[in-house]
């Protein structure tokens, strides 16, 4: 949680600085290196509770998030709810994609049982 | 296997995020900027202007007080009129940056570096026509420290003072959409702009009608048809009459195809629309009374502009004040340094189309018909003006490239047969100071706004209306009107290869149409043909001068001599149709024949009961007028068959004000429908089987009438697109009191008035307007359409403009100070 947590952190900040596609990839590839058990779903929960949140102080700061969501997903052919889903969704492919690339490259080094695992100590005949 | 699976999707998804994040794919815009919950278009959820804000403009003498009003109109306070400029640039920037962007770039043919190829036919008309061309040229021609080019620099620096300090979550919306970013904004874009307001207003092609429909029926034929004047003569000038004159004469029957007019209708321009009545104008009303015809004893004045109606609209609304200089309210049109229709402390002044023909066309003689570069005058070779223009698209990559030419009269173009025509069009001609309108809201007296404006306003011919505190009222049709050579006029195309075919100048100020403080109290133009043809000579084709709402106006004006702003406002949505109540009787008539012959129908009989039961008045609520106007539409289909070539299109349709004329006449050969061979419709004929076939094709469309299906407001309800046409963003099925030939033509779909205003003018001003849209450019704000419901309803605001800061309680303010602009 408390990774996941940091990483919301990093990609709100990254997104602030205007680096809303470097932010979620970097995230995902962090996580995916460095903490491998679940990097994939942690990622992912990273992006979406990063973006997600974003949209929640926006609407709470008294942004027109609802109106707007509905106006542009009609122009754009979608229902009023699905541009929220996808912008949550973004940020969270981009993410746990990075982090189960991340994780297969270090589990070369370090192989484990299955992405998203804990790596797999090697078992030495006894 | 499943995770090779995965993997290979993670590593689709990793890539095809990414790509469609920057860059989009096909018809998807970049996605990251779009979803970017900080920087993307969900920063255009905020759309509230903020209580209190400062900006910095470059070049600025002294800090400008904006204050918005509940309404969200900006008050600009500043200490010059350049800073005033400065400012104005900066609000409208502000409100309307993408409405800004996207008119320059129609204008300027610079489309397809946002939409691709796809725009490739309307960046080539503007740049073939030489409007680009023309306002880049005026633009260069302005002598450094002319007080022109001063306020369009100023202008800029206002707009590009936003644009600077812009950050990307500000983008509005369409930006994103587009997968486009802000351009800063150039002096020249609003040379583009008043050029393409030329081309939007002045654009007649007199010479297509009336050639084309001679190559038909011949010359004799087509010049009854399509006559230089109206037969229904109410003019703008008043004739002293005190109502209005049929002139009908007896049409012709079809004659021989003429065999020149064949020959030079490949040399014609672009075919105008034409589905039915003659093609909807961008018409327009404006009246004025004197005070002793109303009932406070000071002058009124009502403007009402009908144009294209889009989201955002055309006109945006604002004040201006320099103390001692400048204090005028109304509205501009987003890139124009000025109020365009507005008032003073002194004057209120409001604008309707001329419809002069203003455009010629030329055969030319040209050294090599493949390529062209010199054409012959007066017997010597002439070069030809060459420029290359390229059309880029989205990335800058080549997408075109034209070589246009120009002879001295202006751009030359191929015609379908691969002969050469130029064209001379007032448009082109470096003849508007775009100042002007600054200039005239220093006026005092009505007579000083229409000088004012006669000196510096040459193109689209406007019919100006003004009155001014003292009680003036007055009207002047404006613009440059050419003097063609003896024995000439403009619906013929010259032959180019002769300077004495050229215009000769353009009419003084004496002949203009126009009139001061006239006998009757009150003067009025709603497009009909300013100058009564007794008197007069060619200034365009009948066509363009649409009688109907000039005949009912000048009624209801007729008719009170008390007059109210109220009432004013009241006319401005009057439902009476001068139309109908022209044509209605002829097809009753037309059934009450048939049933004394024995040949009535039940279709018929029920048909034209039901009309004559109509009040002629287009309300929401009625169910006759949809009668009437499919009624109309058979008529003329079945009237001017002769127009309609075998299998094709008509390819022009004479004015209702011919076809009534033609309604005297039972027996004439013009009835008959060619399409039927074995019998010889005359008249009533041909009426009635119009208004059966109309009523029928009503069953067959909305139901039987009892159903409800009729109803105008839902048959005859008018659209405001969003200027890119998105759905999402318009504002579609309204619901509107008014029918084509009404004094509130918005029904007939897409335009319709575009600014209505009320003024009082006295010890005090009073105003009243309103217009279909909102301040606000962006989709999302509550700025953006609020004011359609009101203007649905035919309602107006007050319209406050205070003399100083004291007066104003605001509901935002901005404050401008001198520095460079930069981002928060």
């Amino acid at each position: 949680m408390k990774v996941v947590l940091i990483a919301a952190a990093a990609i709100v900040l990254g997104t602030w600085l205007g680096a809303s596609v470097v932010t979620p990839v970097g995230a995902g590839l962090v996580i995916g290196f460095g903490w491998p058990r679940h990097a994939a779903r942690r990622a992912a929960a990273a992006g979406a509770l990063a973006w997600g949140g974003l949209l929640v102080v926006a609407a709470l700061r008294g942004d027109a998030v609802a109106a707007l969501g509905s106006t542009l997903g009609a122009a754009i052919g979608l229902p009023g709810w699905a541009l929220f889903i996808v912008t949550i969704l973004y940020p969270a492919i981009l993410a746990s994609s990075a982090a189960w690339l991340a994780h297969l490259v270090s589990r070369r080094r370090t192989p484990s049982i299955h992405p998203g695992a804990p790596a797999r100590r090697e078992h030495r005949p006894t | 296997m499943r995770r090779l699976f995965l993997t290979a999707l993670a590593a689709a998804g990793l890539a095809g995020g990414s790509w469609l994040g920057v860059r989009g794919a096909g018809q998807v815009p970049p996605l990251a900027p779009l979803l970017d919950p900080v920087n993307g278009a969900w920063g255009a959820a905020r759309t509230e202007l903020p209580t209190n804000a400062e900006a910095r403009i470059p070049n600025l003498s002294a800090p400008v007080d904006v204050r918005y009003d509940r309404r969200g109109v900006p008050h600009i306070f500043a200490a010059t009129e350049a800073d005033a400029i400065r400012a104005l640039g900066y609000v409208v920037a502000r409100d309307r940056l993408f409405q800004l962007e996207v008119q320059a770039r129609a204008a300027s043919g610079r489309l397809t570096e946002w939409a691709g190829s796809v725009a490739l036919p309307a960046d080539q008309e503007m740049r073939r026509l030489g409007l680009p061309a023309s306002a880049e040229a005026h633009r260069a021609s302005l002598p450094a420290g002319d007080r022109r080019r001063a306020m369009l620099d100023a202008y800029a620096e206002g707009v590009n003072a936003w644009i600077d300090a812009l950050r990307p979550a500000d983008w509005p919306i369409e930006y994103r959409l587009l997968g486009a970013r802000p351009a800063r904004w150039s002096p020249v874009n609003t040379m583009h702009l008043f050029a393409r307001m030329g081309w939007t207003l002045a654009f007649g092609s007199s010479e297509r009608s009336r050639v084309a429909v001679a190559a038909l029926v011949g010359d004799t034929a087509a010049e009854a048809l399509f006559p230089p004047h109206t037969p229904i003569v109410e003019p703008i000038q008043p004739n002293g009459e005190g109502r209005p004159r049929y002139d009908f004469r007896p049409i012709p029957p079809p004659g021989s195809p003429s065999a020149v007019a064949n020959h030079v209708t490949a040399f014609l321009p672009r075919a105008l629309p034409d589905d039915g009545e003659p093609r909807p104008s961008f018409a327009s009303n404006n009246w004025a009374v004197a005070p002793r015809r109303t009932a406070a004893g000071k002058a009124l004045l009502a403007g009402d502009p009908h144009l294209d109606m889009s989201l955002p609209s055309l006109w945006y609304e604002v004040h201006l004040v320099v103390p001692g200089t400048l204090d005028v309210y109304g509205v501009t049109i987003p890139g124009a340094p000025g109020i365009i229709i507005g008032f003073t402390r002194d004057v209120a002044w409001s604008f309707t189309n001329t419809g002069a023909d203003v455009l010629d066309l030329y055969a030319e003689m040209v050294d090599d018909p493949r390529d062209p570069r010199k054409y012959q005058l007066d017997g010597a070779w002439m070069p030809l003006a060459l420029r290359i223009e390229t059309y880029r698209g989205k990335h800058g990559e080549e997408l075109a490239v034209d070589t246009l030419r120009f002879t001295h009269r202006g751009p030359l173009s191929r015609s379908t047969d691969g002969r050469w025509v130029s064209m001379r069009w007032t448009v082109l001609a470096a003849e508007l100071n775009q100042t002007v309108f600054l200039d005239a809201a220093r006026a005092t007296t009505a007579r000083d706004f229409l000088d004012i404006m006669a000196d510096g306003f040459g193109a689209p011919a406007q019919n100006m209306i003004v009155a001014d505190r003292r009680g003036t009222i007055a009207i002047r049709s404006t613009g440059r009107f050419p003097i063609r050579p003896a024995g000439t006029n403009g619906f013929v195309i010259q032959d180019g290869s002769r300077s004495a075919n050229d215009w000769q100048g353009y009419w003084p100020l004496e002949r203009y149409p126009q009139s001061f403080d006239p006998p009757q109290g009150f003067l009025a133009s709603a497009n009909q043909e300013p100058l009564d043809p007794r008197r007069s000579e060619y200034l365009g084709l009948d066509n363009d001068f649409d009688p109907w709402r000039a005949l009912r106006i000048n009624r209801l004006l007729r008719s009170d001599s008390a007059v109210t702003p109220e009432t004013m406002r009241l006319w401005q949505t009057d439902p009476g149709s001068e139309r109908a109540e022209a044509f209605v009787p002829w097809f009753v008539h037309a059934a009450d024949a048939a049933r004394a012959r024995g040949r009535s129908t039940p279709a018929l009989d029920s048909a034209a009961s039901w009309l004559a039961a109509w009040d002629r008045r287009y309300v929401p609520g009625d169910d006759h007028a949809v009668l009437f106007e499919a009624a109309m539409r058979q008529l003329v289909s079945r009237t001017w068959d002769e127009l309609t070539p075998d299998g094709g299109r008509r390819v022009a349709t004479p004015s209702s004000a011919v076809l009534l004329g033609l309604l005297r006449d039972s027996a004439s050969v013009w009835w008959d429908d060619h399409r039927t061979s074995d019998v010889v419709e005359g008249r009533d004929a041909i009426l009635a089987a119009s208004l059966v076939a109309a009523h029928d094709s009503l069953v067959r469309r909305f139901g039987d009438r009892a159903a409800g299906g009729w109803r105008w407001g839902a048959v005859g309800a008018t659209r405001i697109m969003h200027l890119l046409g998105i759905p999402a963003f318009s504002e579609r099925g309204i619901a509107v009191q008014g029918g084509p030939g009404t004094l509130n033509p918005a029904s007939t779909g897409g335009h319709g008035p575009s600014w209505r205003m009320v003024v009082e003018l006295g010890d005090s001003v009073r105003a009243w307007g309103t217009y279909p849209g909102g301040q606000s450019g962006n989709p999302i704000s509550a700025r953006y359409r609020d004011r359609i419901p009101l203007w649905r309803q035919g309602a107006l605001d007050t319209l406050f403009a205070p003399r100083d800061t004291a007066s104003l309680a605001p509901s935002s303010r901005l404050r401008i100070v001198p520095g460079v602009a930069r981002r928060p």
